[in-house]
């Protein structure tokens, strides 16, 4: 188990630091580079040409007069000591100040999702299957395919209409009130916070529920129809347990495994659903970073929202290991 | 011969008769129609006896065994007809075929009374649940002992069927276990109850010779240890010969000849017996083997008549229009086959 | 259906009930078919009927965007200031005060501003009967990029009172006529950006899995690096490094290529798979031992069987591409003005507020989601019929 799991950990590494080039790449994609941005900026609001010495002494600290590899490796040695580069939209902030508490939101809002998601997904899979072909099953089925079908944004635009027109809510977007928005955290935030959760749960919990119940279904269609489910029932248990203790138990295995591939979705769902509700998850800023290139930001968003996945995954086989005996660990 | 039922038949001194097939009829209600899987099948069992049911893949033999042990989901297949009649130690017989499949009476024959062991051991057993596990919780449905008690008939049991190091063995998952092991353990889970019918169906299929000899020797040890009753179920004619006292053959959901394991040995006389003997090899045998030509129908294209007719070598005319009914052949025996009909000119004596 | 093989030609028979006997009785012909591996996939695909009802939507969706000028009542870009934001218009045959039945025809809405929200409030102008006429002369465009023409599907009777089905953006525009243009460029982007994806991904896979080592190797980990990202964000961050200098076509196709970018991983993953298992083939060693060349081994023998995978997967990669650029362009940074695409439409509904006085924005949801269903389905469809033995 410890060998299997430093395996992986070793593994995570080396495609961290892939992940890292890549960001770093789509940082220096668009024309021009960031500094030159930030310049031309300064300029359009001042209305003056910034002085070349200033350029120039931007251009040394951050290292954009050498050659592309030793800028890479400057801004990579920054990350021990939580510099990620410096944002141009907000007013010259760190990065690393700007993302901090949303990385922490964004990351609660995906696991709350799937805990909601898989909590409705289950026993939903659970009744699907084993009333397969009755009209419930039908119903869930056609559901789900149009659920798994339906964008994340547009269930987002969807349930902010039902919200509004059907459920009367007053409920505007955002997780916290006006005056508890840049607030620290005390028992009246955090209930404000509570107030403000159920809609944007709800939209990213039924978005992702359609996958985890048509996986679950099948599963456990699959799992209902081996042999070591008729010896158990050939034993005399009741048709209960033989249902919830011998093929849900098996049926579930898969769905660990399959964090790693529902978690892009998720965070891709977080994160635009984030923009449609102005959420303060790593969304609006990574939005906002994107249209004014204001790289440093953005490429960092994007290796955060990479390494929460990498981390997910990471986790996910280790829970499937400790889950499921038949894993070998060699 | 006058045709009659083989539940009629008076056998001899049939005292202690444990379970009686009549009529049963298994249809599977599908999409593109009406399956007949078991079409009319007629047995009885004696306790300490062994019944073995021999027949081609797909000819209904593990629709049946299925059937009396109700494990089929009631919203595919339908008992249409028959009655399975099971004597109980004490008390009126029951009726298996009028029990609801999920209900407590027929959970409390399964397992308990009626135990069935299984084709594919690699895959009977719960990968994610200990042996000793799934044997505990057996004896813990149907028996009121504690779990420690319970821990140790587990032992007690793999010790029986000759596992090595039960102690140890007890607590590992199925995929730590050989096949064969995998089927003793599965042997070890029907016995755990005592029950007074096992079941097995096609327990050797799947493994290596030298294994199936011995699963096989350890079936008959623990059957002669107690008055247990057997059903075999194989396709296996030489697994038939070493274990059954009497021997059903099917053939597309009915039962075409019931004998004596001796008689269908020595004196076939449904060609189809006969066809699956001449495809068997023998020690000492000179002549070659002879394959039945052609495969089993599929289940739509049933053909009018009897059911063998299209493969027969001796078929006639009348084989094609009309069914034969099971004709009374011998003392414990009865074939249904219109070659033994008097009406019938004979072409082909038999032996 | 029934084939009893006479003409056989030498293609692929496959017993379906039964087998084939030589002096078959002719009243036991019934119960014999045979069929071909063709007419098997045909009879499983067109009884799959949301399948079927899937693929006729989408014949008709696509038929509306290539022919969108004549579609659609008026073009992209002409705008009715007077109109701006208008709900959409009730299509009625019955004369709602006399009660009396006519031809389609519509009441045209008269806009009043409210002096206590200030929103522009539409009533319908009863003294008014705009008759609705098919084939009807409206504002020039070019059928299919080249024949003028003037003729619309449909359209008011009258030039001055503009027919808007499902009502108008802010500055006036026919969403209806919106939606079928804005068709042309969600769809299309779907298939070129699957034709690459499909390109690239059969390319690399089978390389990568014919040959393996160190390019092998290469790729692969290039793969899992693009795989370890979540797709829409990396999406968003390659859309946006598209210059906003460039003219709409450019950015158009930079955004065909981004799609593209991501979705050739997964084919070409599947790909190596299938070539890996292919390769060891006993027909393939044959092929190889009495000396066929690669090219000819990979084009006689593993395309052909590939083929059939392929299909299903671009096919269930389109709706994944036309989600892409639909999420990309309602952010912003997808395509951009004057083009027209359902995201980029769908975006007026992304204020809240917009939603709530404006719920006809929704409409291009509604395209979205149509065409989505119907790809996925009918893919789902395809899976089934490639499959005919399955069930």
């Amino acid at each position: 188990m410890t060998t299997f799991i430093i395996r992986r950990l070793l593994s995570a590494v080396v495609t961290f630091f892939l992940i890292t080039l890549i960001s770093f790449v789509v940082i220096q994609l668009p024309p021009g580079d960031v500094v030159s941005n930030w310049v031309r900026q300064q300029e359009a609001s001042t209305g003056q040409p910034l002085p070349p010495e200033t350029i120039e002494n931007l251009r040394r600290t951050y290292g954009f007069d050498e050659p592309i590899i030793v800028q890479y490796f400057k801004w990579i040695d920054g990350f021990p000591s939580g510099d990620f580069g410096f944002s141009i939209e907000y007013s010259n902030a760190p990065v690393s100040e700007i993302l901090a508490q949303r990385t922490g939101l964004t990351i609660f809002l995906g696991v709350a999702t799937l805990f909601i998601s898989w909590g409705l997904a289950i026993p939903f899979g659970i009744y699907a299957a084993t009333h397969k072909n009755s009209h419930w099953d039908y119903l869930l089925s056609t559901l789900s395919f149009i659920g798994i079908s339906t964008p994340n944004f547009l269930v987002a635009v969807i349930y902010l209409f039902i919200a509004v027109f059907v459920l009367k809510t007053d409920y505007s977007g955002g997780l916290f009130s006006q005056e508890f928005k840049n607030a620290p955290w005390t028992w009246e935030r955090l209930l404000d916070f509570a107030k403000h959760l159920p809609i944007p749960l709800a939209i990213l919990g039924l978005g992702g529920m359609a996958g985890t119940f048509r996986i679950m279904r099948a599963n456990l269609l699959d799992i209902l129809d081996q042999q070591f489910i008729e010896a158990a029932r050939a034993k005399g248990l009741k048709e209960r347990i033989v249902i919830y203790k011998h093929a849900t138990r098996i049926a579930i295995n898969p769905l660990i495994s399959r964090v790693g591939m529902q978690l892009p979705f998720l965070i891709s769902g977080t994160i635009i659903i984030s923009i449609v509700l102005d959420l303060p998850t790593l969304g609006p800023p990574f939005i906002r970073a994107l249209n004014r290139q204001d790289m440093f930001l953005a490429g960092t968003v994007l290796m955060i929202l990479a390494f929460t996945l990498l981390v997910g995954n990471l986790l996910a086989d280790i829970v499937l290991a400790w889950s499921d005996p038949r894993i070998q660990y060699d | 011969m006058e045709a009659v039922s083989p539940a009629t038949v008076d056998w001899d001194e049939m005292t202690d008769t444990i379970l009686e097939v009549e009529n049963l009829k298994t249809y599977f209600f599908i999409e593109q129609g009406i399956v007949r899987a078991v079409d009319g099948v007629s047995f009885t069992l004696q306790a300490g006896k062994t019944l073995g049911i021999v027949g081609e893949s797909g000819c209904g033999k593990s629709v049946t065994s299925r059937t009396i042990m109700r494990l089929l989901s009631p919203s595919l297949a339908r008992i249409v007809d028959g009655s399975i009649l099971y004597y109980p130690v004490k008390g009126e017989p029951i009726d298996l075929a009028q029990l609801d499949p999920f209900g407590e009476q027929i959970r409390d024959i399964r397992g308990n009374e009626i135990a069935m062991i299984f084709q594919e051991p690699m895959t009977s057993l719960n990968p994610v649940y200990s042996v000793g596990h799934q044997i505990m919780e057996a004896i813990l449905l149907h028996q009121e002992v504690t779990k420690e008690e319970a821990r140790k008939q587990a032992v007690e049991m793999l010790r029986l069927v000759g596992i090595p190091l039960p102690e140890q063995r007890v607590d590992q998952y199925p995929h730590q276990f050989s096949g064969g092991m995998r089927q003793r353990a599965m042997i070890a889970m029907a016995l755990s109850c005592n029950p007074r019918i096992l079941i097995a169906d096609e327990p050797t299929t799947a493994l290596d010779v030298t294994i199936e000899a011995q699963i096989l020797d350890l079936i008959q040890q623990i059957q002669a240890d107690s008055e247990m009753a057997l059903i075999m179920i194989t396709h296996d004619l030489n697994v038939i010969g070493e274990v059954a006292d009497h021997v059903i053959v099917m053939y597309l959901g009915q039962v075409v000849e019931s004998a004596p394991v001796d008689e269908i040995f020595d004196a076939p006389k449904h060609p189809y017996t006969q066809g699956l003997l001449n495809s068997l090899p023998m020690i000492g045998r000179e002549e070659r083997l002879e394959p039945i030509t052609g495969s089993v129908p599929g289940p739509h294209e049933r053909p009018q008549g009897c059911a063998f007719a299209p493969r027969c070598p001796h078929v006639m005319n009348r084989c094609r229009l009309e069914e034969p009914p099971s004709l009374i052949a011998g003392e414990f025996s009865t074939v249904a086959c219109w070659l033994y009909d008097e009406q019938t000119e004979v072409v082909y004596a038999p032996g | 259906m029934t084939n009893l093989g006479g003409d056989a030609g030498g293609g692929r028979w496959i017993r379906l009930f039964g087998r084939r006997k030589k002096n078959a009785d002719p009243a036991a012909r019934d119960e014999y078919q045979l069929m071909t591996v063709r007419q098997l996939m045909t009879r499983k695909f067109l009884r799959n009927r949301m399948a079927l009802l899937s693929f006729i939507a989408l014949v008709i969706i696509y038929l509306s965007t290539i022919f969108a000028g004549f579609v659609a009542p008026y073009s992209a870009r002409s705008s009715d200031s007077k109109l701006t934001y208008s709900p959409p218009m009730t299509i009625r045959i019955r004369d709602p005060e006399t009660g009396s039945f006519h031809l389609p025809f519509f009441y045209p809405l008269r806009g009043k501003r409210n002096m206590e929200t200030f929103q522009l409030e539409y009533v319908e102008h009863r003294e008014k009967r705009v008759p609705i006429q098919f084939f009807v002369k409206g504002e020039p465009y070019k059928a299919l990029g080249i024949i003028e023409w003037d003729v619309h599907l449909f359209g008011s009777s009258d030039p001055e009172e503009r027919l808007h089905i499902m009502g108008s953006d802010v500055r006036g525009r026919d969403l209806f006529s919106r939606i079928i243009f804005g068709g042309q460029v969600s769809l299309s982007v779907g298939i070129f950006g699957v034709m690459i994806t499909i390109v690239v991904g059969s390319v690399i896979g089978t390389l990568s899995g014919y040959y393996g080592g160190v390019f092998d190797n290469v790729v692969q980990r290039l793969i899992e690096t693009i795989r370890s990202f979540p797709q829409l964000p990396l999406w968003m961050a390659l859309a946006a490094a598209i210059p906003p200098q460039w003219p709409p076509e450019w950015v158009y196709a930079g955004i065909v290529v981004v799609l593209a970018f991501i979705n050739w991983t997964g084919l070409s993953r599947e790909v190596r798979g299938l070539v890996l298992s292919l390769k060891e083939r006993d027909y393939v060693h044959a092929a190889e031992a009495s000396g066929a060349s690669t090219a000819r081994i990979v084009r006689k023998h593993l395309i052909p069987n590939m083929a059939s995978h392929i299909i299903v997967t671009a096919t269930l990669a389109v709706p994944v591409t036309i989600l892409g650029e639909s999420a990309l362009s309602f952010l912003g940074i997808g395509v951009r003005p004057p083009m027209v695409s359902w995201g980029l439409l769908l975006n007026d509904a992304i204020k809240i507020q917009n939603i709530v006085l404006y719920p006809w924005t929704l409409f291009p949801g509604l395209f979205i989601l149509v065409a989505v269903i119907a790809y996925n389905f009918l893919g789902d469809g395809l899976r089934d019929m490639v499959d005919p033995f399955a069930r």
